[in-house]
């Protein structure tokens, strides 16, 4: 007969946070128990998802008993004491080996935590282990990785989208209640569409970077995956704020990202770049109608729905993809000189692209980001928020994949990237197939309460966060 | 030998050869390993990357950039 705390903790594999979060203060559960329920589940699981590159087991099981006894003696750290979470392998954590999914970097032990993940831990949550990846965060799946590709929980012959692959795999298959990627051109927000669960691209400088392995400075973005909206606003504000380690991080006050999400959308104004959304007709037919349905959701909550330009936002691409590539080469430059070999096929050639860019084509790129932030806000000024499909296709078959023909296409998620304005995706449905389309909601900087409230009240709406993917 | 076409090796589509011979150059002139196959591979996203500096170049605005450009998304006029 099965172990009936057992059978709890696992019953709660894909509740939200403030669920487990109450399991656990009521007694009914132990972060204990939630945390080896996590382990067995990722034992169960991860052979064939490949969604963990290292599992933190020793060090989990010594954070959740610290949580334990800390909640016995009546310190709370507050809704993710005790709760497993899991990071992208780009976060530095001491003692613990951070690849960034990279032969460059496979032997790399870091001597400290990044501030983030110092700031999970001072908040009790449970590091259940790294999360496989995009090499160095900059594209798609590789057959020539140093670890196997993460697959697509719904269907593993997908792809999960990237580059936080492996956090949205784990997150959506119930294998940590929430996880921290980053986001460079959409690597937060593609992995959330793809496997079924919210991400959220904060302001850049909303959350520190100090200890993340970068792609590209001016484009770097931590923020959480998770399976509601609110478990990515209790994640957002538990990482948000200044920190004295990363000069760019703002010293703008972080407010309480839960307290609105309840407010509705009657009377908001939500653009759609219509010439955007069909650019180069592409997007495919799924993805549209579910779009298109959950324009109707919003307008049905009380939302207005107005067509707003499309230039600045298609211009973001090309702009976002110059900018990557010069920051990305400046970074690995030396590397790239001494060890190529050590670097997957299909990321050294994108990163070799920027040997040939000259210092022009950055700062041109840069001075065409600040006119393109200019239009934008302008556009912002009319409508309170932009949405958009996260992708403009379902995820696709891992066989025959090619990571590099998305940097060719549309994007709508990259521009934002560029702004710097706070985006968020929230499951809107499944296409023929079965696979997870993802909503887009963007808003100026510093409005994350307003894209978590609109995120949340189409969530509200809808049925989608509560289908979850059947492995194990 | 980089940036000399006439010893690469043969296949080339017209105007390949020049395009490899100069990525070779360029490559050898950074300190940048590359082999002849390599080079043939980057062409078309070096060629790509050339035409997006364009796109961009065609976007800036001095008006709007009078301090140059800002990366911070709240260092705006708004702000």
């Amino acid at each position: 007969m099965a172990d009936p705390t057992v059978v709890k903790a696992e019953s709660l594999a894909f509740a939200p946070i403030a669920t487990a979060a109450a399991a656990i203060r009521s007694g009914a559960v132990s972060p204990t128990e939630l945390t080896e329920a996590a382990l067995a589940r990722i034992t169960a699981v991860d052979p064939v998802l490949h969604s963990f590159v290292l599992v933190a087991a020793d060090l989990a099981r010594a954070q959740a008993a610290r949580a334990e006894e800390e909640l016995a003696a009546g310190v709370d750290r507050g809704p993710l004491h005790g709760i497993p979470v899991g990071l992208k392998d780009l976060y530095a954590t001491k003692g613990i080996r951070t690849t960034a999914h990279s032969r460059v970097l496979i032997d790399w032990v870091p001597d400290e935590d990044a501030s983030v993940v110092v700031r999970l831990r001072e908040a009790g949550a449970v590091l259940v282990g790294k999360h496989g990846m995009a090499e160095f965060a900059f594209g798609g799946p590789a057959s020539d990785g140093v670890f196997p590709a993460p697959r697509n929980p719904w269907n593993l012959d997908h792809e999960p989208g990237g580059s936080s692959s492996g956090s949205g795999a784990a997150v959506a298959a119930g294998l940590c209640f929430g996880a921290l990627g980053s986001d460079t051109g959409g690597s937060i927000r593609k992995p959330a569409a793809h496997c079924g669960i919210v991400g959220l691209k904060p302001t850049w400088g909303r959350v520190s970077r100090h200890g993340v392995v970068p792609l590209a400075w001016s484009l770097d973005h931590a923020g959480p995956l998770a399976r509601t909206v609110d478990d990515a606003a209790i994640l957002l504000g538990t990482i948000a704020g200044p920190d004295p380690l990363d000069a760019t991080a703002s010293g703008e006050p972080v407010p309480d990202y839960r307290a609105g999400l309840e407010q509705g959308v009657r009377g908001l104004r939500l653009g759609v770049a219509w010439d955007w959304v069909h650019e180069m007709g592409t997007i495919d037919p799924d993805v549209l109608a579910a779009f298109e349905a959950a324009l109707g959701v919003l307008e049905a909550e009380g939302a207005e729905t107005v067509p707003i330009p499309s230039a600045a936002l298609i211009a973001g691409r090309a702009t976002n993809t110059l900018i990557i590539t010069a920051e990305a080469y400046a970074y690995h430059e030396a590397g790239l000189r001494e060890h190529p070999e050590r670097y997957g096929r299909s990321v050294r050639g994108r990163f070799r692209g920027g040997a040939f860019m000259g210092a022009a084509d950055y700062l041109a790129a840069n001075r065409a980001r600040t006119v393109l932030r200019s239009q934008v806000r302008e556009i912002l000024g009319g409508v309170d928020a932009i949405v958009s499909p996260t992708c403009a296709r379902p995820p696709e078959p891992l066989v025959g994949l090619d990571p590099d023909a998305r940097f060719r296409e549309p994007s709508f998620v990259n521009p934002y990237n560029l702004l710097g304005i706070p985006a968020i995706s929230v499951p809107c449905g499944f296409s023929a197939t079965g696979l997870p389309i993802g909503l887009q909601i963007a808003a100026g900087p510093f409005e994350e309460p307003l894209v978590l409230r609109v995120a949340r009240a189409y969530e509200r709406a809808t049925p989608w966060h509560d289908r979850h993917p059947a492995l194990g | 030998m980089a940036g000399t076409p006439d010893r690469l090796s043969s296949g080339f589509a017209p105007g390949e050869a020049e395009g490899v011979a100069d990525l070779l150059a360029r490559a050898a002139a950074a300190g940048l390993p590359l082999s002849e196959d390599e080079a043939r591979g980057l062409l078309t996203s070096v060629r790509r990357l050339d035409a997006m500096g364009d796109e961009v170049r065609a976007l800036i605005d001095p008006a709007v950039e009078p301090a140059g450009p800002a990366v911070a998304p709240w260092r705006t006029p708004r702000s």
